[in-house]
């Protein structure tokens, strides 16, 4: 078979041994929830439920009629105790909904609904009200993603199995335990924007997942005929970057500044194919967060389903150990591109796919030093810029050589900072830089308009 | 001799083919340029501060002589520029007032605690994107000092408490450093204006997490609303706020505060 890639990339410690061969656990045990109000990509919502109510696991408690919005369902049983603001994973304050559990276990989840038999608003409509965003980054709404404008035809859904991510295996554990499911959620996203190819693509140290995909994608075609592949990709990071996946198993490459859909391709997550399968055959709306718990100063790796919501520091001691003197870090989400947290009271999201708990060792930190012109952050980025121009346009500020280079293009995933000799903080530094960029913009904007 | 002769006729006759071309060219390919352009820049300080949110003195004076600038934008240089500007464009001179950039946020190191350890680069925008600032208040000031950095006038110092101080004789309102903040703790106040003013930005719903981030914050729990006896203050975005038609600086909302996050402005800013 065939091994895809792209150009550029690392390969950092993967890691996943520590947790790759542990069956995903259900936890049920949790007592109260800080569920987030907006964790996709786009516009606020509104809660649509008052301190003092009751509600059902599976509930929608906010939602809100704009555009690029997905509803909120409560993912434990029991009473609203307040609506304020709380730290999240992102470092910044946000609205939240505490609800603390009254043991009941009810549930209240969506009618079954035939996704091959129902029309395409009908399903769309079910996939936003079921509240599913991509989980495997930002967070964007899938709804959006499956509804692309009649003048862009979608050719391939590709499904990303790739999870170059070390330390996750999340995806890894989903595909094994369900692959019926996410075939499913694949065969369905595909049917939704008639596209005619559908691909998962997975990266090679996953290979023993290959025959058991191939079962499952045999099963769902002896009643169907869709035409799905498997393709083996390169074990490389960023594998899993949306435009490095389309650009490995399409050959085609995203123009800047362009969404998949200007290539017809649509990118999903497995894990987000699963939970769109899960919305129509059982009615599910998203409850859970799947995620992996790892790193070395966790003495208890482990692959979980928590009620969305469920503050980090509930798990500790219930559910997973820690080595409480050995924390140097604790990440939410992969090493590479997941943010550090001063403390384990953040809430987890639905598209926070880890917790992991460094060590020293593992969360070495350098001292910053000078640019020694090596060349190698070039070697390593995947969107093909040049860091180092980039970091000496914005040394000095020079924001119109910044976007000439391409720092708008930039995608933060950290290989340049990862193979710097120096050390040099490059991503952090272009991430203030598209910040400074976009109030640039936003004031001439603002400026052209007066 | 000859071919000093030669050199000589050869050197005017160059010369003037070329001095003609030139005078030629002059007037084919002339510019326009308004003559106010050069004028307004010798109005102007020449200081390049960027408060008026335009590339420099030289951008905002083509903007002037363009007409799509109002005339009274130049903090630094105060009435007489406006005034000097206004009479040059010949339109009316509009009333500007002077004004000074005041910090709203007092967690000092002591009493503000900080979130964790920042490893990151040491300014205040960085901290702000990748750990959402350096303090456990989600508000307060990161304490890198972007701020003194863009400050065109060494109006701003770092200090020692980890907590920027503005010298309000050398501060010229140019505004720079309420654009530069990431976490918005800049305000530009009259430097007229009487009354209090809460010296906190802490705009959360949770006012548990006030209390345990630092020890001036804004505990949201109004008593200066019910104290004031003028009625004059109101809560607005979490943070309350003064209404200075009204505000007779009594100082009781001062007193009334249980963690001192109120200040009369005129306690603070040196008065003219």
């Amino acid at each position: 078979m065939r091994k895809a890639t792209f150009k550029g990339g690392i390969h950092p410690p993967e890691n996943k041994e520590l947790s790759a061969h542990i069956p995903i656990e259900q936890v049920n045990s949790i007592k109260k929830v800080v569920i987030p109000l907006n964790q996709h990509f786009g516009a606020p919502i509104k809660p649509l439920v008052a301190v003092g109510d009751t509600v059902k696991r599976g509930q929608k408690i906010a939602d809100s009629q704009d555009r690029m919005t997905v509803p909120l369902h409560a993912s434990i049983s029991g009473t609203v105790k307040k609506i304020e603001a709380h730290l999240l994973v992102n470092n910044m304050e946000g609205p939240a909904i505490f609800i603390e559990s009254n043991d009941s276990n009810e549930e209240e989840f969506l009618p079954i609904l035939d996704p091959f038999a129902c029309s395409k608003d009908e399903a769309i409509a079910r996939i936003r009200e079921a509240g599913i965003i991509g989980i495997g980054g930002a967070g964007f709404p899938a709804y959006v993603k499956l509804a692309p404008p009649p003048d862009k035809p979608i050719e391939y859904v590709i499904a990303n199995a790739a999870e170059c991510e070390p330390y996750l295996t999340i995806d890894e554990r989903t595909m094994e335990e369900s692959p019926d499911d996410v075939v499913d959620g694949l065969t369905i996203a595909m049917h939704i924007v008639k596209a005619k190819h559908g691909i998962i693509g997975l990266e090679d140290n996953k290979q023993h997942l290959v025959p058991i995909l191939e079962k499952a994608i045999e099963r769902k075609n002896t009643s169907l005929g869709f035409d799905i592949k498997i393709v083996l990709l390169k074990t490389k990071y960023p594998q899993g970057g949306e435009k490095m996946l389309i650009t490995a198993v399409t050959g085609r490459e995203v123009p800047s500044g362009k969404l998949p859909m200007d290539v017809a391709c649509v990118v999903s997550n497995v894990g987000t194919l699963k939970a769109i399968s899960e919305a129509f055959r059982k009615g599910r709306t998203v409850v859970d967060t799947a995620l992996t718990v790892s790193g070395r100063a966790c003495s208890t790796p482990k692959n979980l389903f928590v009620p969305v919501g469920t503050v980090v520091q509930d798990l500790i001691g219930s559910v997973i150990e820690v080595k409480e003197n050995e924390v140097c870090r604790i990440v939410m989400g992969g090493p590479m591109m997941g943010p550090a947290v001063p403390s384990a009271v953040v809430p987890l999201q639905k598209n926070t796919s880890g917790v992991l708990f460094l060590n020293a060792d593992e969360a070495q930190h350098y001292a910053e030093g000078s640019c020694i012109r090596c060349g190698r952050c070039m070697r390593a980025c995947s969107c093909r810029l040049s860091p180092a121009l980039l970091n000496r346009a914005l040394s000095i500020n020079d924001l119109d050589e910044a976007v000439a280079i391409g720092v708008l293009d930039c995608i933060e995933c950290g290989s340049c900072s990862f193979v710097c000799p120096a050390h040099i903080q490059l991503v952090q530094r272009f991430r203030i830089g598209k910040q400074r960029v976009r109030i640039k913009m936003q004031k001439e904007a603002q400026r052209a308009t007066k | 001799m000859l071919s000093i002769i030669i050199t000589l006729i050869f050197s005017v006759i160059l010369a003037s083919v070329l001095g003609i071309a030139l005078g030629y060219f002059k007037v084919k390919f002339n510019v326009e340029k308004d003559p106010r352009v050069a004028e307004l820049e010798g109005i102007l300080p020449g200081v390049n501060c960027g408060g008026c949110g335009y590339p420099g003195c030289s951008g905002y004076a083509e903007a002037l002589a363009k007409g799509i600038a109002p005339v009274n934008l130049c903090s630094p240089g105060g009435k007489s520029v406006s005034d000097a500007i206004a009479a040059t464009l010949g339109v009316n001179a509009v009333s500007t007032e002077p004004v000074v950039a005041m910090l709203l946020c007092q967690g000092t190191k002591d009493v503000a605690k900080d979130r964790g350890t920042y490893v990151g680069i040491k300014t205040c925008r960085g901290a702000k994107i990748s750990a959402g600032g350096t303090k456990t208040c989600a508000y307060g000031c990161a304490g890198f000092g972007d701020c003194v950095a863009v400050c065109q006038f060494d109006a701003l110092t770092m200090g020692s408490d980890g907590l920027p101080h503005v010298d309000y004789l050398k501060c010229t309102g140019c505004g720079m450093c309420v654009q530069e903040c990431p976490q918005q703790l800049f305000v530009l106040v009259p430097k007229s204006r009487k009354g209090s003013l809460v010296l906190c930005s802490n705009r959360t719903t949770a006012k548990a997490s006030v209390i345990k981030a630092c020890k001036t914050g804004c505990i949201k729990c109004e008593a200066c609303v019910r104290a004031c006896p003028e009625h004059c203050i109101s809560m607005v975005n979490g943070i309350p706020v003064t209404d200075y038609s009204k505000c007779t600086s009594c100082g009781i909302c001062v007193e009334k505060c249980p963690t001192k996050c109120y200040q009369l402005i005129q306690k603070t800013i040196p008065q003219i």
